[in-house]
């Protein structure tokens, strides 16, 4: 199987249809860009449309809501919405709730999905796993390298004057807090 | 096996994780061999959807190779070249007999509005996802999709989210002859949309971006007029005018929560405060540019809480709004009709390739629109 890496797109299609004005009665009539554009107007007719109707088995009752499917082992705690009747059969098994951060995530999930509270508390949690996770990889003696992690070096790369530039601002404003900072505490 | 995780916002790192293990009857494990970076992951990566853990793999957009599948799985097995449409879904459930698979209740328990999606986050149900040399696939007998021998693995991830969705979203927005088209977002989902738009039959369709780099890519791959907002002093009354004043038949936002063009929303729906679930400028735009009784259809994400939209105005126009996550499942045989009938050749959308290990730099220079990029491609070294 090929690979190419760092290929780019090529200049490969025919230039755009003007417009400009709305269009009359007359012209909606006779629009046809088929020459012009591959498979203009093939799907025109509502048969060809896959989400029409866009109910297709109007008639469905409640019981299939929760179909009899065999549920999976639950290797630690599955955060369950209160706004399902049971816990689904299937879920994901990404990221165990650990530390501070899965105790907020409990109480997080404690509220229905029309409450706010539900929603900060889990982007608090978030932010504090964030956390947990610098106290985590220098707890096992990993310095994490952020500026590889955000993957800066493509600004250097590809936006070298910019991203010099707020750099320098960057540094202006921290030698500026310290010069602050240092005068006030000498007074 | 090699993965990438998440550490925090702006922050991705590649390590060592267990390959994945069947944990369901119905469970396949597929070796990827394409994997690529959707807009949508940047708000992940952005840190804006509630419960992105420390550790999650992302990527919603994968094909590769069936490695195992669980004693349930009947209709595939070991070396299928498949596609995995985003969605993980049962396929027997209320609203996935209704065909609506981006709605599964039984492939997400963390919430009831999201359905379950591949790595994006535990509010779409915590599965890890294929931006990495393996994945589990849940549900696999309904989910994935043999590759036909015809289509290729670039066009073949295209297929698994950011083509059907545009492909969804102008059919949402119920084109008929001769309408005119606006679309907000000139990243792959609007230019997919702006494609099939003239599938439906359009007379007209423009995009509207703040990059010139990606209108131009815009005007070539989907042949459509383009508008730079920024380059406007009111974007509303131009595209009114655009219009001779009858407003446009159809539009479809395709920015979602990280538009940009008003101070108030971004600072309200992004930074510094979260009041509302992102920044609903294109949504805004897009009520006041579609014409009385037109449709808007919503493709861009948002938030899980409240926006500030005008709801006033739609209801005064008797504006039609659609909206939905894409139902891959019910869209991609017609889509992949098209591909064999030449019509549209997604890969063509691809701008970029990295080899797994350098994610980090593909996450940040799509971030910052970097290098004219439009659409990245991960190519594992399992692949």
């Amino acid at each position: 199987m090929d690979q190419v890496l760092g290929s780019s797109t090529r200049d490969f299609l025919d230039p755009p249809v003007p417009g400009g004005h709305g269009l009359t009665t007359s012209e909606r009539a006779a629009v046809d860009h088929s020459a012009r554009i591959a498979g203009w107007g093939s799907d025109l007719e509502p048969s060809r449309r896959p989400g029409v109707p866009y109910d297709k088995a109007p008639e469905l009752g409640v019981e299939v809501l929760y179909p009899p499917i065999p549920a999976q082992d639950a290797p630690f705690t599955i955060h369950k919405s209160t706004e399902h009747g049971k816990l689904p059969p299937v879920f994901g098994t990404s990221c165990p709730p650990r530390g501070l951060s899965g105790k907020l995530r409990d109480i997080g999930y404690r509220f229905s999905e029309g409450r706010m509270a539900r929603w900060l508390t889990l982007l608090v949690a978030d932010r504090v796993d964030m956390i947990e996770g610098i106290i985590s990889d220098l707890g096992h003696l990993h310095v994490p390298n952020i500026p590889r992690e955000m993957g800066l070096a493509t600004e250097l790369r590809y936006n070298r004057d910019e991203f010099v530039r707020k750099s320098a601002i960057a540094a202006g404003i921290v030698v500026g807090i310290a010069v602050i900072w240092s005068l006030s505490r000498r007074t | 096996m090699l993965a990438m995780t998440y550490r925090g916002p702006y922050r991705v790192r590649v390590v060592d994780k267990p390959v994945p293990e069947i944990e369901h009857p119905r469970d396949a494990i597929v070796r990827v061999t394409r994997a690529c970076i959707c807009g949508s992951d940047l708000h992940l990566y952005h840190g804006l959807v509630p419960d992105t853990r420390v550790g999650h793999t992302f990527g919603h957009e994968f094909v590769g190779v069936v490695e195992e599948v669980g004693p349930a799985v009947r209709n595939l097995k070991a070396g299928d070249r498949v596609l995995v449409p985003f969605n993980i879904f049962c396929g027997e459930c209320y609203f996935c007999r209704k065909t609506l698979f981006s709605n599964c209740h039984n492939a997400n328990p963390n919430a009831t509005a999201a359905g379950g999606i591949y790595g994006y986050s535990h509010t779409t149900g915590g599965y890890d996802g294929g931006q990495a040399e393996y994945v589990r696939v849940p549900y696999a007998d309904t989910g994935p999709y043999v590759i036909p021998a015809d289509i290729d693995d670039d066009n073949a991830a295209l297929c698994t989210d950011a083509y059907p969705t545009g492909y969804q979203a102008a059919e949402m927005a119920q084109i008929k002859k001769g309408d005119s088209v606006l679309i907000f977002g000139a990243g792959p989902i609007g230019l997919f949309a702006a494609r099939s738009a003239w599938f439906f039959g359009a007379g007209r369709v423009m995009i509207v971006d703040e990059y010139d780099y990606r209108l131009e890519f815009a005007r070539r791959f989907a042949q459509c007029e383009t508008c730079n907002f920024r380059e406007l002093k009111d974007p509303v009354w131009h595209f009114k005018k655009e219009t001779d004043w009858l407003g446009w038949d159809s539009v479809i936002d395709a920015v979602g929560c990280e538009a940009r063009g008003s101070a108030l929303q971004r600072a309200t729906g992004i930074r510094p405060f979260k009041l509302q679930g992102g920044s609903a400028v294109a949504l805004s735009w897009a009520i006041d540019a579609v014409r009385k009784g037109g449709v808007v259809s919503i493709i861009g994400v948002y938030g899980p809480v409240f926006n500030m939209v005008k709801i006033g105005d739609a209801m005064n126009k008797g504006i039609t709004m659609r909206m939905n996550q894409a139902s891959i499942g019910r869209y991609l045989p017609r889509c992949i009709e098209h591909i064999q009938q030449g019509h549209i050749n997604p890969k063509d959308v691809i701008t970029h390739r990295f080899p797994l290990e350098e994610i980090h730099e593909a996450y940040h220079m799509m971030s910052s629109k970097l290098d004219g990029m439009v659409k990245p491609m991960v190519i594992p070294r399992a692949a």
